[in-house]
């Protein structure tokens, strides 16, 4: 060891190594099986009988499910951190959250421009948001994890891309439910899926 | 002035301090998720964890699973060294910086 340089080289190798060893799911399989089953509920309810321009009851419908399934997962890995012996608010958490945040709350920003762009937009920049708030904390998450962001991401960005002929179109005619759709689609259907991938080996390996 | 050899020559190769830093991480490894994770061929990485092993750093543990597998942890000392070797890399940074 010569200079400092190489012990900061050093320094730098091992807290990489110890990041990316250090597996955070920050979202349990029966916490994914309950956002999945309220988006699927909300969306089915929301495609059929929502008004076709009121954006303010699609809002304030999914801010709801929001807030119960942040709630649900949030108790649900108290629960295993308590059964593991771990602390709830851990290392991985403070890591995952600080990966997590940016994204996050860039989509909770979408909130105050949602009138102005209209409900299917504002969705499908939730979806794109969220596939990259996973993505951030992919380094440290199990593969199960990075591939529902690569999901959301992808649906996020294709639905950015064909935003303007589809949106357009459904403006005209139903962009609730449009929205309550891709919300239903996304949010509500890759939970499941990602329920179902997860649940047998939740107790075992982190996949 | 700071003094070198106090840097424990064991740990100090990337290889090695790859190894001691995720046995660090958990209560231990798998053969194949530390050559995974490390991406080195079966014969670096089984050197490696015979040096660590016959310097007392490293226990070995054999099961019969479905199949043989072969686990690997940080014994005390190991770790006491480990902390030691963090110890001087701060050290020497700091003295860097003054």
């Amino acid at each position: 060891m010569q200079t400092r340089s190489e012990a900061e080289e050093h320094l730098r190798i091992i807290r990489s190594l110890m990041e990316k060893a250090t597996i955070y799911r920050a979202i349990s399989a029966p916490g994914a099986l309950v956002a999945g089953i309220c988006a699927v509920a909300l969306a089915t309810v929301g495609w059929t009988t929502s008004n076709p321009h009121d954006s303010t009851r699609f809002f304030q419908l999914w801010a709801l499910v929001l807030f119960l399934s942040v709630a649900v997962n949030l108790s649900l890995l108290r629960r295993d951190a308590g059964r593991r012996g771990e602390q709830f608010f851990s290392p991985g958490m403070k890591l995952a959250l600080r990966a997590m945040l940016p994204a996050l709350i860039a989509g909770g920003l979408c909130f105050f421009v949602a009138e102005v762009g209209g409900c299917a937009l504002t969705a499908s920049l939730w979806v794109l948001l969220y596939g990259v708030s996973l993505l951030a904390a992919s380094h440290f998450a199990p593969r199960s994890i990075r591939w529902l962001g690569r999901a959301f991401f992808v649906a996020g960005a294709s639905l950015m891309v064909t935003g303007g002929f589809v949106f357009g179109t459904w403006r005209i005619g139903n962009e609730s439910g449009l929205a309550h759709l891709i919300m239903g689609a996304t949010f509500g259907l890759f939970h499941l899926i990602y329920a179902a991938c997860t649940w047998p080996r939740a107790t075992g390996g982190e996949t | 002035m700071f003094d070198f050899e106090k840097i424990d020559k064991v740990i100090h190769e990337k290889g090695r301090l790859g190894i001691m830093t995720l046995l660090a991480t958990r209560q231990s490894w798998t053969f194949q998720d530390l050559k995974a994770e490390l991406e080195m061929s079966d014969g670096n990485l089984v050197t490696h964890l015979r040096t660590l092993h016959d310097n007392g750093y490293v226990a070995v543990t054999k099961e019969m699973l479905d199949r043989p597998q072969t686990s690997y942890s940080l014994t005390a000392k190991g770790r006491t060294s480990f902390q030691d070797y963090l110890t001087i890399l701060e050290q020497i940074v700091k003295a860097g910086r003054s």
